[in-house]
């Protein structure tokens, strides 16, 4: 038998474009509400929304709506910034519509996802990104692999 | 195990002794006096024997026995010739010199040290040293005068009396060195000790122990010594004393309070860093406290203020070096390169002291480096050639720095053969770089230019010195890498100048603040010239189009300009499609705003004058705030393709904003092969080089201002006024046995020419067979000038167009249209109604020369045609694939693809190969003939002969 501290895992659930999605705690430094003014950055990929200041350090902020569509979507002012950890990605923030909850998820109801086409034309960004789904009593929940945002971003146009 | 610590540290003092004996040899060599200067000799000889010295005993202390040996070898040559105060010759001095080299090589591989073989270089020493001793080597050398300064026994080590409580001492003296006699009396001890160490490092070996250390049996001299060496003594009130006592009641060897440490390079960075941080602060607290008006938060700030830029100011101080580190090694090279190549050089150094900012001084050793190989490979000719000329057989070149407000010149100037601008031109041509027109075009610094684009090499072989091409390009972007430029002047015979221009720090830069879309951005002080502001009527006035570039007519010349917000726009590098685009759409605006007093009177723009080495444009910008010192943070690592930004930085209100990299806006928005700038008579003018045209600039009668392409003229003839002749209403002149018209622009154009008299012009038409001239009054010279056509003159008959030359509007006249006029050729009958075809017919013209597209665009317009024009083949290939036309009408000699490759490419092409061809060229040979129809064009024509041109065109359409 399993011990059960290493077959649960704590995710941070969030909404975006009205779906929910989930990554691992551990990736996140902080979450905020975006108070400070941003800088954009013409000719960077549509997902960057474009650059702050946290405490002295510059971010890179995500649109995380944009990233997974593949084209540029406006932003509202009331969403929320996850900060990823130091080594997960380099001074990112990652920007969504709204929190939901965390939550601790027993490694049974997680299922890898392996849904990545090879083919060029049909790369879907948001599968990229999906390294399991969460399969609770009311729907399936991608779970996004923080690893790979940075390497999005830079994949993307 | 030696601790990496000492190692290091004995890796940086040991470079340091290494550079102390290149320069006392450089300092030998120069000796011309050998008895006047006896002084000069015995101290270089002393300096350079204490480094070698110092040296060994490191390299001992630590174990590194090649080292070891090869500084022993020369310490033995340094040695004799301190003995008898000789100068090294030209052999010993090469000897010397390589024993450094294999020096610098083992401190290279330090840990392998003893790996490498250097027996070769010992065996040279201790050769050469018995050759000293047995005076088969005294040519070049002095003889001995005085006593040498020795505190070393002959064998080269140093003899010290230990004086100690220890009652063992044996283990550790035996570890680094040999003790030759010990005594004991009332329970202390004294060792007489010899030991390869000298005072600092025994001290240091001894460290753990008690004991007085002082220098045993010093030779005779050995009072310079101590004096040379007054830092290691307790006091020196003793100097009146004999050397020896004062020897004797020397006690512990106490060393004055040292005014240096050393520090490791990344601690420094780190303080930069925070200093950077702390300025931030800084800026945040100042903004903060002058908005909230708060008296004594204002005190505070003005504190910090006041301390941060002397904190900052201090540890900029701490990374920055003498340029010298990086000067002093260029006499070397100097003297290899003339050895090898048997060249006479001298180089003069000025400027040692200019202290820069460590990453820039080490970043510009391979640029300068470089230029100076250049110099002595490229630029000093041999004597033999110098002497042919007119010059001292001895070619000098001058390194010259000097710091200016914020940044450093270095000029590297030399007097030699200098750079033959048409040798670079052929070149650049034979390389494919340039064509032959854009080559016509070029003035002589455009061409000396070229060799600062990737791949030019002008060298025949691959050298060792320089020329392998990774020439000035390379120099040229490692310089403005750093935020600096790169120029190249010369003249022919006399000689060329480099000179590099550099910031002085990287990390904390001035910048001007500016606001583009309610954002902020920075433009580096470095790169702005100035902020120039116009308004009104001027915004529709002073900027033009020229070929498809938005231009600002700037203090007499043209300024092309960048609009900030069509760069932030478009993700990719503007074609001159997208230029023209650009152009059009202000253009079309400022039209529209002509038509309304309101809107003009409101019209305010903001232009940035910005510059990179010898790139110069206009930046439009929303508005320039005000001036900030910044503190340079990278682009996220993400953004490494975002070319447009050098860094970013946090501002004084807390927010982030993107440092401009003008480089890159450059690169992304202006075309490259156009973009050369001139210098002309000491004033700085952008040209673009396309529309850069030769003409002739006169005045015919009074009235306005006229000018003909050189192009357009065969023949200048001066004449006598009173000499023009009119029969039947025609004006003519006989000039030898021949019978010319002539004809006035007056005439023309419908003003009345003051009738001249004395000393006239005739200007004759190069094309056609017009017998006939047009009378100017006055010459006043050949420009260089941009044409910029304004078009809403195009179908005036007569007129090609018209163009502002300085500040003055000038006329350029169709000199063929004047000559058929004055011949009394009915002009109408020359052309065809176009109205008749049954649909406008669309016609491409192909030409790259301004004049002639003009021209015949004019021509092809007053038939009611649609004419398009492309400025080469592959444009126009370009235009046929995208529009359908009716003709094609093709110059031959083109850039980037010529009328031949052109119609070949439309007769391969399907959907294009039927379109009607014509040549219109001024190659008039059959064979030229020949080759035009042989590649596929239907007619041939050539420039210009108006008559054949409407013939041919009435042929194609059908038309008679």
């Amino acid at each position: 038998m399993k011990n059960s501290i290493t077959n649960n895992h704590n995710f941070y659930f969030f909404f975006s474009e009205g779906r929910k999605w989930g990554i691992d705690i551990a990736a996140i430094r902080e979450v905020g509400e975006l108070t400070e003014s941003l800088c954009p950055v013409p000719h960077a990929q549509h997902s960057v929304m474009g650059y702050i200041n946290v405490r002295g350090d510059i971010y890179q902020l995500i649109s995380f709506k944009s990233l997974i569509s593949g084209k540029k979507k406006k932003e509202g002012s009331e969403g929320l910034v996850l900060f990823l950890k130091e080594g997960v990605g380099q001074a990112i923030g990652v920007y969504v519509d709204d929190a939901s909850e965390i939550s601790t998820v027993n490694n049974v109801d997680i299922e890898k996802w392996n849904a990545i086409s090879t083919d060029e034309e049909k790369f879907d960004m948001s599968e990229y990104i999906t390294s399991s789904v969460y399969r609770n009593e009311k729907d399936l929940v991608p779970l996004i692999d923080a690893l790979r945002i940075e390497s999005a971003v830079n994949m993307s146009v | 195990m030696v601790d990496e610590e000492i190692i290091e540290s004995f890796r940086v003092e040991s470079e340091e002794h290494l550079e102390a004996i290149e320069a006392e040899l450089f300092t030998l060599e120069k000796i011309e006096d050998p008895v006047a200067e006896e002084e000069i000799i015995k101290d270089s000889l002393n300096s350079a024997f204490r480094a070698a010295h110092s040296l060994k005993g490191a390299a001992v202390f630590l174990g590194f026995s090649n080292i070891t040996s090869v500084t022993h070898a020369m310490e033995n040559i340094l040695g004799e010739l301190r003995n008898s105060v000789k100068c090294p010759g030209v052999e010993c001095a090469n000897l010397m010199f390589d024993s450094l080299d294999a020096l610098s090589k083992l401190f290279v591989e330090l840990q392998d040290s003893d790996k490498i073989d250097v027996d070769e270089i010992i065996a040279r020493l201790n050769s050469h040293v018995d050759e000293i001793k047995n005076g088969s080597l005294d040519k070049g050398y002095k003889k001995k005068s005085d006593t040498a300064v020795s505190a070393v026994s002959s064998n080269g080590m140093f003899e010290f009396k230990i004086s100690t409580d220890k009652k063992d001492l044996c283990d550790e003296l035996e570890t680094i060195g040999k003790i030759l006699d010990k005594s004991c009396q009332n329970d202390k001890f004294e060792y007489i000790f010899e030991t390869a160490l000298d005072i600092d490092l025994l001290e240091l070996a001894l460290e753990s122990v008690k004991c007085d250390i002082e220098y045993h049996n010093l030779c005779d001299g050995s009072d310079k010594l101590n004096k040379k060496e007054s830092n290691v003594k307790e006091k020196d009130d003793s100097k009146d004393l004999p050397a020896k006592k004062r020897k004797s009641s020397s006690k512990r060897i106490v060393k004055p309070m040292e005014s240096s440490v050393r520090v490791p390079v990344a601690l420094l960075g780190e303080l930069m860093s925070l200093a950077g941080e702390l300025v931030l602060v800084r800026n945040q607290h100042l903004r903060w406290s002058s908005e909230n008006n708060d008296t004594k938060a204002k005190d505070i700030s003005s504190r910090l203020d006041t301390i941060t830029t002397e904190l900052q100011t201090s540890i900029i101080r701490t990374r920055m070096q003498p340029l010298d580190k990086v000067l002093s090694r260029l006499p070397r090279i100097v003297r290899d390169i003339a050895q090898s190549l048997e060249k006479k050089i001298k180089l003069e150094i000025t400027g040692r002291e200019v202290e820069v900012d460590k990453t820039i001084l080490e970043s510009i050793v391979d640029p300068l480096t470089h230029l100076l190989r250049n110099s002595c490979d490229h630029g000093i000719e041999i004597p033999s050639e110098r002497v042919l000329e007119n010059k001292d057989e001895t070619g000098v070149i001058r390194v010259t720095a000097k710091q200016e407000s914020g940044h450093i010149t270095i000029i590297i100037s030399d007097d030699g053969k200098g750079i033959d601008p048409e040798k670079i031109g052929a070149i650049a041509l034979e390389k494919s770089i340039v064509s032959e027109n854009e080559l016509i075009k070029m003035s002589d610094q455009d061409k000396i230019s070229l060799i600062m684009l990737p791949g030019f090499s002008t060298a025949k072989s691959i050298s060792n010195i320089s020329g392998r091409g990774v020439g000035m390009d390379v120099v040229k972007s490692s310089i403005e890498k750093l935020g600096g430029s790169f120029e190249i002047s010369s003249k022919l015979g006399k000689g060329t100048t480099f000179i590099l221009n550099l910031p002085l720090t990287m990390a904390i830069i001035q910048s001007l603040v500016i606001s583009e879309n309610d954002n902020k951005y920075l433009i580096p002080r470095i790169n702005l010239e100035e902020v120039i502001n116009i308004f009104g009527e001027s915004v529709c006035n002073k900027i033009q189009a020229v070929n498809g570039q938005e231009v600002l007519n700037y203090h007499g010349s043209l300024l092309q300009l960048v609009r900030l917000s069509d760069v932030f726009e478009c993700k990719t590098p503007f074609d001159s499609k997208k230029r023209e685009e650009i152009t059009n759409k202000y253009q079309c605006y400022y039209k529209e705003i002509q038509q309304n007093n309101d809107l003009v009177d409101s019209m305010v723009l903001d232009i940035a004058v910005v510059r990179v080495g010898q790139k110069r444009f206009g930046l439009v910008i929303d508005k320039a705030l005000e001036t900030e010192e910044i503190v340079v943070k990278p682009l996220h690592p993400g953004q490494s393709n975002v070319k447009i930004f050098m860094g970013s930085t946090i501002m004084g209100d807390g927010s982030v904003s993107l440092i401009l990299d003008i480089d890159g806006i450059a690169k992304h928005s202006l075309s490259e092969v156009h973009y050369l700038e001139k210098e002309h008579e000491g004033n700085n003018f952008m040209t673009y080089s396309e529309s850069m045209q030769k003409v002739l600039s006169f005045a015919a009668g009074s009235r306005d201002k006229f000018a003909l392409a050189l192009s357009f003229i065969r023949r200048i003839y001066t004449i006598n006024a009173e000499e023009v002749k009119n029969l039947g209403g025609k004006e003519f002149i006989v000039i030898g046995d021949k019978s010319i018209n002539v004809a006035r622009l007056g005439d023309v154009f419908g003003y009345r020419e003051k009738k001249n008299t004395g000393e006239v012009y005739l200007i004759m038409p190069r094309f056609g067979s017009y017998n006939c001239g047009i009378i100017a009054s006055e010459i006043f010279g050949i420009l260089d000038t941009i044409i910029n056509f304004d078009g809403s003159m195009i179908n005036k008959d007569g007129i090609l167009g018209t163009s502002l030359i300085g500040d003055d509007l000038t006329i350029f006249p169709d000199i063929y249209y004047i000559c058929e006029k004055a011949l009394g050729a009915d002009n109408k009958g020359l052309t065809f109604d176009g109205s008749r075809l049954d649909r406008p017919k669309r016609v491409l013209v192909a030409e790259d020369t301004p004049f002639f597209r003009q021209l015949v665009k004019t021509y092809l317009s007053s038939d009611a045609m649609i004419v398009d024009t492309a400025v080469n083949g592959k444009e126009a290939l370009e235009m046929l694939a995208r529009s359908d036309y009716d003709l094609l009408l093709s110059d031959i000699e083109m850039p980037v693809m010529n009328g031949l490759e052109l119609i070949k490419e439309v007769r391969r092409r399907k959907e294009i190969m039927n379109i009607p061809a014509i040549s219109l060229t001024s190659l008039d040979s059959d064979e030229d003939k020949k080759r035009c129809l042989d590649a596929g064009y239907d007619t041939y024509l050539a420039k210009l002969n108006r008559e054949e041109f409407h013939d041919s065109i009435k042929k194609i359409f059908k038309l008679n």
